[in-house]
């Protein structure tokens, strides 16, 4: 049984140049995927691949241009706004900016409290799960009398958590969680991050442009490029990539050891082209080392070349 | 080792607000060779911007450089008069930040940033200057730099501006360049390529890098010596080989366990930095989330002292080699 199946999901928007000119933007475009209970996708690529606006319309926050999200069995691309709230009580999303996600005029106790109030908990409870959700997360109880500007980033962060995690969600959508934290307080939320996973048989759908970061907790990882996905593959085999674009972002993370530097030199050159004019053919050919002339013409599917291991190359046989 | 191009002494810079003092910089002190890279790294707070600008006198009030010295070139560049200090600025050492939206001027177009930057300082003709300037676009990997040129800065994308930032700084063949987190907020595809444009351009005009980051993967791509800062101060230096795989100091060998590893587990350092606010400073700033913490930290605040060759740290208990076991 599947958690999550999204099936040729798209999103375009149009973009207004002048007074005349249109053009539209295929932020996501046909991207098709699933997960199973508690499995963790990781979804990567560079800014502007559509990976944000992705997990947005997984919980539509964006209304789809075309394709399906059935999440428990219900399509959550068209179905009704009763259906759709119901739904959403076990589908939960964390942004990377927690101070902004909080309202900065309730308290931190009041703003964890607010999911259980909208979902009809009584209130003589309420205070006491709040107690919980806050010591789940790490957080001292009493911080819930606290405002979020007096709370470091990363204890706003454990408050989103704790306020995504408020109604047993069954998937979060993690959108660059710990992208702006420092390094100490980054390795203590996704160590959260995996306890909670493990402890509650959550499921993550974890985007991030930080590769290193989404294997030490993602089961699979899916890499998006120019609205499409481009590999599918388990988190331990990143290092054994097919796609080039995959290779030449795993070449692109820096270890932390000064012996391992000859691997500097850049995997791929140039930068991802405008969503709005892809190239022709595979969308990554102009960047990619390995392009041939069936690339420019050809888009390549995406194909399964091993159990659970998915490519869209035409080179990788 | 070769006579240090840069060298600081002793820096200090607080800033002096109505809750009370932060001493955002305190008795900082590092030279660099030419040619050589040394990295500041720490978390966000921790002094190493301030410690940038300091160099360069450029922090604002209620900031204040309280003391210290900085040697470049046999002048102090604490005490040289504004108008020579605005000489020196960009022609003998150069700044580069990580938001190059707000160091380009909008409303003029890149070429002609560009170009001014060498007629201002080296009086050549405007042709001559802009022939300079598109040059070294297309070295720093930018095709047509000539149409580059004629485009303002919000019709390029980041990584193209954080190269123009980046030309602009180089332009006048600086012998020291200040980069603060100049990839940061970049694509790792892009950061990849800029790096290693930065260590050619470096190669080959003999320039001193001081590169500050919190990025663990860019120093060891970078660094020869590396700066580990911590509540103002540094607490832990030396060449980058030894500093990462023998840590001497407890806050650096926490960080470095921190970084996410593929299959490795992940140590985080409990608790977090501390308020510079009033810090107290008769005791390790480290202290709090410190596993080694003994008595003599809570009395004493540990010097920065010799554990090996080249490598200082400041701490009253440091990991040894032979601790290792």
């Amino acid at each position: 049984m599947k958690l999550l199946e999204v099936k040729g999901l798209v999103k375009h928007y149009v973009r207004k140049r002048g007074l005349a000119r249109r053009e539209t933007i295929r932020a996501v475009d046909g991207v098709s995927f699933s997960l199973a209970p508690g499995e963790t996708l990781g979804l990567v690529g560079e800014s502007g691949c559509g990976k944000s606006t992705l997990g947005r319309l997984i919980l539509r926050l964006e209304e789809p241009t075309a394709g399906e999200v059935i999440f428990e069995g219900v399509n959550i691309a068209t179905c009704g706004e009763k259906e759709l709230r119901e739904r959403r009580r076990h589908l939960q999303i964390v942004f990377q900016d927690a101070y902004s996600s909080l309202n900065p005029r309730r308290t931190v106790g009041a703003s964890v409290e607010e999911p259980l109030a909208n979902f009809g908990v009584p209130r003589s409870e309420r205070r006491e799960q709040v107690r919980e959700l806050l010591q789940l997360v790490g957080l001292n109880p009493e911080e819930a009398a606290k405002y979020p500007h007096e709370l470091s980033g990363g204890q706003r962060q454990r408050v989103n958590l704790a306020r995504a995690l408020a109604l047993q969600p069954k998937l979060i959508v993690c959108d660059e969680p710990v992208s702006s934290l420092d390094v100490s307080i980054r390795a203590q939320i996704l160590k959260l991050f995996r306890e909670l996973k493990e402890r509650f048989r959550l499921s993550y759908l974890f985007i991030s442009h930080d590769l290193a970061a989404v294997s030490c907790l993602a089961d699979r990882v899916a890499v998006m490029y120019l609205g499409k996905i481009m590999e599918i593959l388990p988190a331990e085999a990143l290092s054994q990539a097919r796609h080039p674009y995959t290779r030449a972002l795993w070449r692109s993370v820096l270890p932390p050891d000064p012996r391992n530097r000859a691997t500097l030199e850049p995997a791929v050159k140039g930068e991802p082209p405008d969503p709005a004019n892809p190239p022709s053919g595979c969308r990554f050919h102009p960047r990619c080392p390995q392009a041939q002339e069936l690339c420019r013409w050809e888009e390549p599917v995406l194909r399964e070349i091993k159990g659970g291991h998915l490519v869209a190359c035409h080179m990788v046989v | 080792m070769a006579t240090p191009v840069l060298r600081v002494k002793n820096l200090s810079t607080y800033f002096h607000t109505s809750q009370g003092v932060v001493r955002a910089v305190e008795q900082v002190s590092f030279s660099l060779a030419p040619g050589k890279t040394l990295c500041l790294v720490g978390e966000s707070g921790c002094g190493k911007s301030v410690t940038a600008l300091s160099l360069l006198r450029l922090v604002e009030p209620p900031g204040k450089i309280v003391s210290g010295e900085v040697w470049l070139n046999g002048r102090d560049l604490l005490k040289l008069a504004s108008s020579e200090l605005r000489r020196v600025r960009g022609k003998e050492v150069a700044l580069v930040f990580q938001d190059s939206l707000t160091s380009l001027n909008p409303v003029l177009t890149v070429g002609l940033q560009l170009a001014e930057t060498v007629v201002a300082h080296e009086g050549l003709p405007w042709k001559e200057a802009r022939r300079r300037a598109a040059e070294l676009l297309y070295r720093l990997g930018l095709p047509e730099p000539e149409r580059l040129m004629r485009s303002y800065p919000f019709q390029l994308s980041g990584g193209m501006r954080q190269r123009v930032s980046l030309a602009m700084a180089l332009l006048l063949r600086p012998r020291v360049l200040v980069a603060d987190e100049p990839t940061t907020a970049l694509d790792v595809t892009v950061q990849a390529q800029i790096l290693a444009e930065l260590k050619r351009l470096q190669r080959e005009l003999g320039m001193a890098l001081l590169l500050i980051t919190h990025d663990l993967g860019v120093v060891a791509a970078m660094a020869d010596e590396v700066a580990v800062m911590y509540a103002g101060s540094i607490v832990e230096c030396g060449p980058v080989t030894e500093v990462f795989e023998r840590p001497a100091h407890p806050y650096t060998r926490a960080l470095l366990r921190s970084v996410p590893r593929p299959g490795e587990e992940l140590v985080p350092i409990e608790g977090q930095p501390p308020s510079l606010l009033g810090l107290p400073d008769d005791r390790c700033p480290f202290l709090p989330r410190c596993p080694e913490a003994r008595e003599e930290c809570r009395k004493r605040r540990p010097e920065l002292l010799k554990v090996a060759p080249g490598q200082l740290v400041a701490c009253h208990y440091p990991y040894m080699a032979r601790d290792e076991g």
